[in-house]
């Protein structure tokens, strides 16, 4: 794997997992968890206003068992458990520590409120049946005393006593208090008074539940107070508040996640776009470019083809002026060919064959009459071949077809050789020399001078 | 040039997962919840036992093996039922239990019958619920001497055991699955269709004239005002001795005297008790948690007097014990 590759794959694995992080914190916030314990935490409201009304009826009358205060309280009980155990995992560390300072608070209440509603309970049972015995017992007791008796002074104490505490429970005159026990207590000290008429343990009786009266009443409306006055409800309240904060500050932070979430995801499309444009104009490019290339191509082909053509144009007339110098030269070595003499009939016969090695050759020959008797016959070699030598054989020949070397006997060899030899000296012929013989045929004597 | 592709499968893969989460959430299945028992209230201090209660029969049938199972206790000796014979009202008939070795316990056996209903276990209700209160007789060394360690071992040598628990609980053999077996066996206990259920049902022929004259003294006289609700009691704490001074009248005072005093330490809290469940009393002999009434006319006089403050006549003793006998239940559908 190449370096920029790993490089890739790397911001790929990178970006992968930042939109993963992303997409796990924005969706943090479980709404299944928020709508059950936020209906616990109402429940816990609505279950201790239920206990609250339950203690009021009991206290009245209005409801003669306790099936429901115990009901209640072990559900607010059997709540405040099962919210400190699901406190939603997306309030974070300060919530829970909050949420849990407020728990604690809330459960000491719970404990109080629990502990005052089963004195309320024994006390309220202690009271109401000294309530309902008392005034039975308080009258039979007077009756049976004012019927024997004929002091009607501790009588009458009996019936007020009885009467006051009736009035200091039903309209809760706590003033009363003192004045009552006074009664009581007078009454307990002129036991004696009722001797005859009543057992002492039957006045006893109706003494001690008009104490136990004395002291529950105030006791049981204490503890209703208590129970009515303790901040259950202000807690739970604070408690469900803390969790709403906490509860909204989560989400605001989900949000927050989704926002960075969707702004990354627009990015990224955003390059992904851009990176597709960006493929398609190097393409286009790439495109261009190929389309310039070819006209390049072209444009060179062309140049090439033209110059191709010059050449063969060059060429061409190369092989014209060749055919031309070849023609020329045809034309010269003709026209040396012909200034060979023609063959000779008559007395002395000659023949030959002249092939030069060239079109034209620095070879001659030639043979002619001087008279009737002499025939001259010379045969020349000029040094090289081609033009040059051809041209010099041809004047050399010349020379001497036309006997032009002044002063000079044809009739000598010797004399004629010299004479040539002085007028074609080498410097002056091209540094050209040559080489012949030359010969005289007497007819007459047969012989060859 | 294809890793930009894995972009979006990528965010296709996000919405997947989003959606398979919502699907998941639907599929959460509801937590199994207990039934509450509904009572139908009427119109009396005194609610009549509910026919039927639903609860997890193979639990039930576990928890029934547990509570005859004398493997229990240290050694294997002794099983709840042997204080809590369910032939015999859910009490021994004893003053006081014995447990292994012949160890006497501290306080009357009090009746398993109905027990779910006590809002509160033990006569000084130092046990929340069923489950907490089966702690106290399995390590008491004077019940079945036991502890958990030793009972959870035992039990899983046993390969029926093993099976039946496996069956009902994932943790298998543990404590708290034991625990809960028994509590929910107790729960089953309810001994409905009393014939004073009957009458509070409505059916006003099926009590007699005394007993509904005994029911009228028993409101009245202010025994109901204690004993009330479901269970006639066990909803509540209350002081033994009122208007008189029991333990003086009755002597020797012992440390189970001081009652829910050594749960609390409270000194408002000296001698004072639950109120026991008046349910199958007649059954339930011997009375108070000292088990000193041997009869059910002695235990009402003495609540009379040092509860209500009352001397009760013969007669009114009689008529309240003639409606006490009418709140004997039936269980499985046979009376107790």
């Amino acid at each position: 794997m190449s370096a920029a590759r790993m490089r890739y794959s790397m911001i790929i694995s990178g970006v992968v997992l930042i939109l993963t992080l992303l997409f796990v914190k924005s969706r943090v916030v479980d709404f299944t968890a928020h709508e059950r314990f936020t209906r616990d935490l109402r429940r816990l409201q609505e279950v201790d206003t239920t206990l609250n009304q339950d203690i009021l009826k009991v206290r009245d009358g209005l409801l003669t068992y306790y099936d429901t205060l115990v009901t209640a309280s072990a559900e607010l009980n059997g709540l405040y458990h099962h919210i400190r155990r699901s406190i939603p995992s997306f309030i974070g560390a300060q919530g829970q520590q909050d949420i849990t300072r407020l728990l604690d608070a809330y459960a000491e209440v719970l404990a109080s409120k629990a502990r005052a509603l089963e004195r309320f309970k024994s006390d309220n049972a202690i009271l109401k049946n000294s309530l309902q015995y008392f005034p039975l017992v308080a009258t039979e007791v007077a009756e049976e005393a004012g019927g024997h008796l004929l002091e009607q002074g501790p009588v009458t104490e009996l019936k007020n006593l009885l009467r006051d505490l009736l009035v200091y429970t039903l309209l809760v005159r706590e003033d009363l208090t003192l004045q009552l026990q006074a009664r009581i207590d007078s009454l307990s000290h002129n036991r004696d008074a009722f001797a005859s008429a009543v057992e002492r343990s039957k006045l006893d009786t109706v003494l001690a539940h008009a104490q136990t009266i004395l002291t529950y009443a105030p006791r049981v409306n204490s503890l209703i107070a208590e129970l009515l006055a303790l901040p259950l409800a202000q807690r739970s309240a604070a408690l469900h508040m803390a969790y709403n904060r906490h509860y909204e500050r989560a989400l605001r932070t989900a949000d927050n996640y989704r926002l960075v979430l969707y702004l990354l995801s627009v990015a990224l499309l955003s390059y992904i776009a851009y990176i597709i444009v960006r493929l398609r104009q190097a393409t286009q490019a790439l495109n261009t470019a190929n389309e310039h290339l070819e006209e390049r191509v072209r444009e060179r082909t062309a140049a090439l083809q033209k110059t191709t053509e010059q050449l063969d144009q060059r060429n061409q007339m190369l092989v014209e002026q060749q055919q031309r110098l070849r023609a020329e030269l045809a034309d010269a070595a003709a026209y040396v060919t012909s200034r060979l003499p023609l063959p000779l009939t008559g007395d002395v016969k000659t023949a030959w064959q002249y092939i030069p090695s060239e079109q034209l050759g620095g070879d001659a020959f030639g043979y002619h009459w001087l008279d009737e008797d002499h025939l001259a016959m010379y045969l020349l070699d000029v040094c090289g071949h081609g033009v040059r030598a051809a041209l010099l054989s041809l004047s050399i020949a010349n020379v001497l077809r036309s006997q032009s070397l002044p002063g000079t006997n044809f009739y000598e060899p010797a004399a004629v050789l010299q004479a040539l030899n002085n007028t074609f000296p080498m410097e002056q012929h091209y540094n050209m020399f040559f080489t012949m013989w030359y010969g005289i045929y007497d007819k007459r004597h047969r012989r060859i001078v | 040039m294809k890793w930009w592709y894995i972009l979006p499968v990528f965010l296709l893969c996000l919405v997947a997962i989003g959606l398979w989460q919502r699907l998941q959430r639907a599929e959460q299945p509801a937590p199994e919840s207990v039934a509450p028992v509904v009572v139908n209230p009427v119109n009396e201090p005194i609610q009549a036992i509910p026919l039927q209660i639903a609860l997890n029969e193979t639990k039930v049938k576990l928890g029934e093996k547990l509570f005859h199972d004398p493997r229990l206790s240290h050694d294997n000796s002794v099983a709840c039922a042997s204080c809590h014979n369910l032939q015999t009202g859910g009490t021994d008939h004893r003053q006081r239990p014995i447990g292994i070795n012949g160890a006497e316990g501290f306080v009357n056996a009090p009746t398993v019958f109905n027990s779910g209903f006590n809002f509160r276990q033990f006569w000084d209700g130092r046990a929340e619920t069923l489950e907490d209160q089966i702690n106290g007789p399995i390590q008491a060394p004077h019940e079945l001497g036991s502890n958990w360690q030793e009972v959870t071992a035992k039990l899983t040598a046993v390969p029926d055991y093993v099976a039946e628990f496996a069956a009902l609980y994932p943790d298998g053999i543990q404590p708290h699955t034991i625990r809960d077996a028994i509590a929910t066996f107790e729960r089953s206990l309810y001994t409905s269709n009393a014939r004073f259920d009957q009458f509070l049902r409505g059916d006003g022929e099926v009590l007699t004239e005394a007993e509904k004259a005994g029911y009228h003294l028993f409101k009245t006289y202010g025994c109901i005002r204690c004993h009330q609700g479901v269970n006639i009691g066990g909803n509540m704490f209350q002081t033994f001795g009122i208007m008189g001074n029991y333990f003086a009248d009755r002597g020797t005072e012992t440390q189970a005297d001081m009652g829910r005093f050594n749960v609390t330490g409270d000194a408002q809290d000296r001698h004072v008790f639950k109120v026991p469940s008046l349910r199958n009393v007649a059954l339930t002999l011997p009375y108070f948690h000292d088990g000193s009434a041997a009869r059910l006319e002695d235990a009402v006089t003495i609540m009379g007097t040092y509860q209500l403050g009352r001397r009760l006549a013969p007669n009114e003793v009689d008529l309240i014990v003639q409606f006490l006998r009418t709140l004997t239940g039936t269980y499985k559908g046979k009376p107790l």
